[in-house]
């Protein structure tokens, strides 16, 4: 409805803008990226939960222990990936179901995916931020 | 056309490919202001992904400088020199992404396209190291467990 007029390449930004072929196309790449990485994260996490489970039901002990010998900062980003790693899986499997329901169903899903994504990129952006505190704190100890 | 009568009728299944709805697909203003106010954050996390690769370069010279065995400090020079490569290939794909969501944080609805281009670049690069990420530890696990001796100090 709105497209760019011909050989201006801008358009209107505040009304609704139709997606092109190749926009539609990326899109549809997009969906089935954070499909994959939504199962792929799920399947990586459960295997880690299982195995820690597993150790730490064989011999406890030795699983403090071996948390003991590694610096505070890894042990501390180590929890903090998987805490905030199961809430990105959540996020990235619902921009993927709001990205199928747009081209199902229309337009207002699409604003739901982007929030998705929106919340993804936030979580992400203070799990790297206090990544970088552990990783100072670390290359200091390290020195 | 399924010839079962007693079949059920179908649903919309939104896990897998969908058909596509009549008309042309629009991106409602509620969307492109959500691409927008993502901008800030997107533009934050490249800084602080930035910030990771610069530490984790540090971290890798100091590894490199400690006195430690040659094999755990190669161990460590491995593991931060991966760390790095893959930051990087983050990073180039976020300040891409970054860049078209300030362009149309600054009214380019022109922008769109490549925002979403990026997302999906983004996205294709994070599955991918999250897929090799979860396959060696998968057969590092299958391996040692069929060999007996994976972590076998913990399990003692």
């Amino acid at each position: 409805m709105n497209a760019p007029p011909p050989g201006t390449g801008e358009r209107d930004p505040g009304r609704q803008l139709e997606l092109s072929e190749p926009e539609v196309a990326r899109l549809r790449a997009a969906e089935g990226s954070a499909r994959f990485l939504a199962r792929t994260g799920a399947v990586g996490f459960g295997l880690l939960l299982l195995f820690l489970l597993d150790v730490g039901l064989r011999n406890p002990a030795a699983l403090i222990n071996a948390v003991n010998v590694q610096y505070p900062t890894i042990v501390a980003s180590g929890i903090l990936f998987v805490v905030a790693g199961i809430g990105a899986i959540a996020l990235l499997w619902g921009y993927a179901r709001n990205v199928t329901a747009f081209f199902v169903r229309g337009e207002d899903a699409l604003a739901r995916a982007f929030r998705r994504i929106r919340h993804f990129v936030i979580l992400w952006t203070l799990v790297a931020a206090l990544t970088a505190l552990f990783e100072f704190i670390a290359v200091l100890q390290r020195l | 056309m399924s010839s079962n009568p007693f079949e059920p009728p179908r649903t919309m299944d939104l896990d897998g490919e969908a058909a596509r709805a009549p008309g042309p697909l629009v991106v409602s203003s509620d969307a492109l202001r959500e691409l927008a106010i993502a901008a800030p954050w997107v533009r934050a996390l490249a800084r602080f992904t930035t910030l990771n690769a610069v530490l984790l370069a540090a971290g890798l010279i100091a590894d490199l400088a400690r006195s430690h065995g040659a094999a755990i400090a190669a161990l460590g020079v491995l593991a931060n020199g991966a760390s790095l490569a893959m930051t990087t290939l983050l990073l180039l794909a976020l300040r891409r992404y970054a860049t078209a969501s300030l362009r149309l944080r600054e009214a380019s609805a022109v922008a769109v396209g490549p925002i979403i281009s990026a997302q999906a670049s983004y996205l294709r690069l994070c599955g991918i190291l999250a897929a090799i990420a979860t396959g060696t530890f998968t057969v590092r696990l299958v391996v040692g467990i069929a060999k007996g001796d994976f972590l076998a100090w913990i399990y003692k």
